[in-house]
């Protein structure tokens, strides 16, 4: 079947199977390897994406559910060859080790801040929740996400 | 070659002509997060998904003079997040909060939780205790309500027949007087996402004046293989004043129900603790400074 949406600002269409799911699509088809699969099953949160600005578990979600829908990956946030302020502030903060995790992290931390721009530690911990890390502890990660919002808020004001 | 067919309709007649043909090998899809797992697993090529996420008006969540509804493709975000809910049904959006991850519940629905019967299904016990009803609509057209008792059989028996759907949920409208609380307790290294290894909803009907407890319903969900509802928490707080001792008289209770469910079975004996826990902070979350 073909799926029409749109992938970091991009209208696409691919003929899918049904059972493929978002996370196939975008690597296997689209080439967007950035988004990684860890455990597939929606518990490590790797794979995660944005739908329509809502961050989903792309192992979880088959592909034709995202028709007509806008999909942004990890290699979405860059600007003009200009790296997002969440990812500027997650390499000052020392916030990736291994690196698998990130693109996730990103994504989730990007849904956060699109609804809460000047998220409270507890908010930026519950919203990364269903992200594992299992090099940093966390620690770096949620202080490169209070700095991305306060670079944010800044450039903003 | 093998195949599987997606059908994805648009409104209730066209859901309803789906599901006029479906089969043992109809797989109902809605957030998915449940489905895509099961479907990788048996690796199942043939059938045929037919996808709820597209129904026309199944995403909102409305009131009536008598009811609550609740959509099938209102998710547990939009439910944790819904005034209304929030306001009314305390008890129901703290359990879609605790849903999961925020991943999780940016597509996961309360149809899922009742149509896969998990013993550790978050939602079932908070329905059962609200005494919703399943709104089932199949390939002739009807509509039928089912209470969480008569759908929820067993660990993943149901009595959804191919060609049913759970097209919403709809909950009594509280009274004045109800308030309601939920929580679970999950074993694992994280805090936040976890499956529930107890869960525990109480909806009460309380009178502040003259202090005394004129209803209540109390079910337990991961306490047996199908969640229920306890009738002896339920007689002890029917007419009682709250007090300290009552709280510790309810947690007592309930640790002899869940003592009596789960048997000398080792692996399931912190429950005993997590029940007690739960029954406590519940209690001290519905009558906070009032007792």
């Amino acid at each position: 079947m073909l799926l029409e949406f749109t992938v970091n600002g991009t209208p696409r269409a691919v003929a899918v199977e049904p059972q493929s799911r978002l996370i196939d699509v975008l690597r296997d088809r689209l080439d967007l390897t950035g988004t990684k699969e860890g455990c597939g099953e929606g518990e490590c949160g790797a794979c995660t994406v944005l739908m329509d600005g809502a961050a989903v578990n792309a192992c979880l979600v088959l592909a034709l559910q995202a028709r007509g829908r806008a999909v942004v990956t990890v290699e979405g946030l860059a600007r003009d060859g200009e790296l997002d302020a969440l990812q500027k502030a997650f390499i000052q903060e020392g916030a990736i080790q291994c690196g698998y995790c990130s693109p996730g992290m990103l994504m989730s931390a990007k849904a956060l801040l699109l609804h809460n721009p000047r998220p409270s530690e507890p908010e930026i911990r519950a919203a990364i929740a269903g992200n594992l890390c299992r090099c940093t502890g966390y620690t770096k990660i949620v202080k490169a996400v209070q700095a991305a919002a306060q670079t944010s808020g800044a450039a903003h004001a | 070659m093998p195949d599987l067919a997606f059908q994805a309709p648009a409104t209730l007649e066209e859901l309803t002509s789906c599901l006029r043909l479906a089969g043992p090998d109809t797989y109902l899809l809605g957030g998915g997060t449940d489905l895509v797992i099961r479907l990788r697993e048996r690796g199942v090529t043939r059938g045929t998904l037919i996808d709820l996420t597209g129904v026309a008006g199944l995403d909102r969540v409305r009131a009536d003079d008598a009811w609550i509804h609740v959509g099938a493709n209102v998710t547990y975000a939009q439910l944790a997040d819904h005034p209304l809910v929030r306001a009314d049904l305390p008890c129901l959006a703290q359990m879609a909060e605790q849903v999961g991850s925020a991943q999780i519940r940016n597509m996961a629905r309360l149809p899922g939780n009742l149509a896969n019967a998990s013993p550790g299904g978050d939602a079932i016990p908070c329905l059962l205790a609200l005494q919703a009803q399943a709104e089932i609509l199949d390939g002739t057209g009807a509509a039928a309500w089912r209470t969480v008792p008569e759908l929820v059989t067993g660990i993943g028996r149901t009595t959804l027949r191919p060609g049913e759907a759970i097209i919403g949920v709809r909950i009594p409208r509280p009274g004045r007087l109800q308030r309601s609380a939920y929580g679970k307790i999950g074993m694992g290294a994280r805090t936040r996402v976890v499956i529930a290894n107890l869960s525990l909803a109480l909806v009460l009907e309380y009178d502040p004046d003259p202090r005394r407890i004129l209803g209540a319903r109390v079910a337990l969900g991961s306490a047996a293989p199908v969640a229920f509802r306890s009738a002896v928490a339920e007689a002890l707080l029917q007419g009682a004043a709250p007090t300290p001792a009552l709280a510790q008289d309810l947690a007592e209770a309930l640790r002899g129900e869940v003592k009596a469910s789960i048997g000398a079975v080792a692996i399931f004996q912190h429950k005993l603790n997590d029940v007690r826990g739960l029954a406590l902070d519940l209690f001290e979350q519905l009558f906070a400074g009032e007792y």
